[in-house]
């Protein structure tokens, strides 16, 4: 019998609208499975236990009253640079310490009923290395030796791992799709600006998102539906995100040269066959026009980097207790004259500006998530084709021009590498057209398996 | 011969409570080294970006 800690969201809510299963029998095993996979994982930094299996009897009594809203007793996890009332938020470092009250993103959740039961591991300041040097290094579920991903490493690996169906992760540079597309799940970084980001730590605001991380497209579709009412009620009344099984008439401009240049072959196969399998489905597929994100990524290191060192500069004060490669990325940022950070803004405007042309042309773009699957834990450098990258020139090559764009990016499985590590394949739509990129994903969903696979559950 | 950019990073690292450890100023210096070309790359696209700008007569032009 299949656990509820490997049900999605939606299969969760069809199970307590028929009376099958309980929010409180859910976040019981979701504490249960947490508790025997974190040895493992080192996924979970706090849990709200009583707390929540408190919430959870008032999520049943909703179901019985007819009252539930839109994520009724769902639980859900979040990265510790998101601020919460109910468990501290501590940012991935030392010596920060978040103020006691919900970020708007979580209030939103929880006022459509989800659940708040784990504060998750981050980067430090969702910009440092991958092993972070106060919590450890999250393992990837699907092989302890890999790395999760980051800097939303914890929402990952949790996810995957089904201590949740839904996380909420930020998304600078691919902090979101990074560890989704690594870990096997599905994650959005939505347009820029259009979920708020009140109570979320900054790392580049010009940059900064945050976005769902889950099991199915149609999760994502359900949590934006939560994330994106704004009032004050149970957001029952958000407008779901309506999908197709279809992708007839659905036109998919594929991002060659720069996304296809630099891959692992694997990666490169199974991003050409999945690509195929959406012309069988019935999109219409054809080269992209003209994206130019080799420069977005140029414009978007230049200006990560110098807006994080303004946001973070004041943090080496705490010295050695800062890790050692966050250091030097922040010394590093103050280095970047206002004239060339100008130029890289210059250069981002004129990027949007011929977005209109690119998607008078495509609905959605395709791409690869990431130049590799999960590399080992501790790998700063990745060897390909004879050549060796380090892992900073690649971590955010096929992420990072979506932020500097501002348009939605979702990654899913598209399959699993030789080593059975996953593999993630990207859409990314026009601004506010997070419908559309969350439509072909289901769709192409429908008629793959990959993200109905779990990771082996180790005790 | 001195490093000109760890100089520049000496300055800020007279701040009070900041000091850098390590060679953590090299290392920062030899990062900003690695996207010197993105750098250049985004100096020319930004002038012809300017450029573009200048012969279009529909915008405001600086004092």
């Amino acid at each position: 019998m299949t656990s509820p800690c490997d049900l999605t969201a939606a299969a969760l809510l069809a199970a307590y609208r028929a009376r099958q299963l309980s929010p409180v029998d859910v976040v019981r095993a979701c504490l249960d499975r947490a508790a025997a996979q974190d040895k493992r994982l080192n996924a979970v930094l706090c849990r709200a236990g009583e707390m929540a299996l408190q919430i959870a009897q008032r999520a049943e009594t909703r179901w019985k009253d007819g009252s539930a809203g839109l994520l009724e007793g769902i639980p859900f996890g979040l990265k510790d640079v998101i601020e919460t009332g109910d468990m501290p938020t501590t940012y991935g470092t030392k010596g920060l310490v978040g103020p006691r009250r919900d970020a708007e993103v979580v209030r939103r959740l929880k006022a459509a009923g989800a659940i708040p039961l784990f504060k998750l591991q981050t980067n430090e300041i969702a910009f440092g290395a991958v092993q972070n040097p106060h919590n450890g290094s999250v393992a990837n579920p699907w092989n302890a030796a890999r790395m999760a991903g980051g800097s939303s490493s914890g929402s990952g690996a949790a996810v995957a791992a089904g201590y949740v169906p839904l996380a909420l992760g930020t998304d600078t540079g691919g902090s979101v799709r990074s560890p989704s597309a690594y870990c096997g799940i599905t994650g959005l970084k939505p347009t820029s600006g259009l979920l708020p980001v009140s109570g979320i730590s900054a790392v580049a605001p010009n940059l900064d998102a945050v976005g769902p991380m889950a099991r199915s497209a149609e999760d994502i579709g359900l949590a934006m539906a939560a994330l994106t009412a704004t009032g004050s009620a149970s957001g029952s009344s958000a407008a779901i995100i309506r999908t197709t099984d279809s992708l007839k008439g659905i036109r998919i401009g594929v991002v060659e040269g720069w996304a296809f240049d630099v891959l692992e072959p694997d990666v490169d196969r199974l991003s050409r066959a999945a690509i195929q399998d959406l012309a069988r489905l019935g999109a219409q597929v054809s080269p992209a026009a003209d994206t130019r994100l080799d420069l977005a990524w140029q414009a978007g290191w230049i200006i990560m980097i110098a807006e994080s060192s303004g946001e973070y500069v004041d943090h080496l004060r705490h010295g050695a207790a800062v890790d050692p490669s966050l250091r030097v990325r922040l010394w590093s940022g103050t280095l970047i004259s206002s004239t060339d950070y100008l130029a890289a803004r210059r250069v981002q405007d004129r990027l949007v500006a011929g977005l209109p042309n690119v998607f008078a042309q495509h609905d959605v773009l395709v791409l690869p998530t990431s130049v590799t699957a999960a590399p080992g834990v501790a790998a700063t450098a990745v060897k390909l084709n004879g050549k060796e990258y380090p892992r900073i020139d690649i971590a955010t090559r096929l992420t990072i021009g979506a932020n500097v764009l501002g348009v939605p990016a979702l990654t899913l499985p598209c399959g699993f590498d030789r080593d059975g590590l996953p593999v993630g394949l990207q859409f990314l739509g026009p601004r506010n057209g997070e419908a559309k990129v969350i439509a072909v994903a289901q769709a192409y969903q429908a008629a793959t398996d990959f993200h109905q696979l779990r990771p082996a559950a180790h005790a | 011969m001195s490093d000109p950019l760890v100089e520049s990073l000496r300055m800020l690292a007279r701040q009070p409570g900041i000091s850098p450890l390590g060679d953590d100023l090299e290392r920062a210096a030899a990062l900003y080294r690695h996207f010197d070309g993105a750098i250049v790359d985004l100096r020319k696209e930004a002038q012809a970006v300017l450029e573009a700008e200048t012969h279009d007569s529909s915008r405001t032009t600086k004092p």
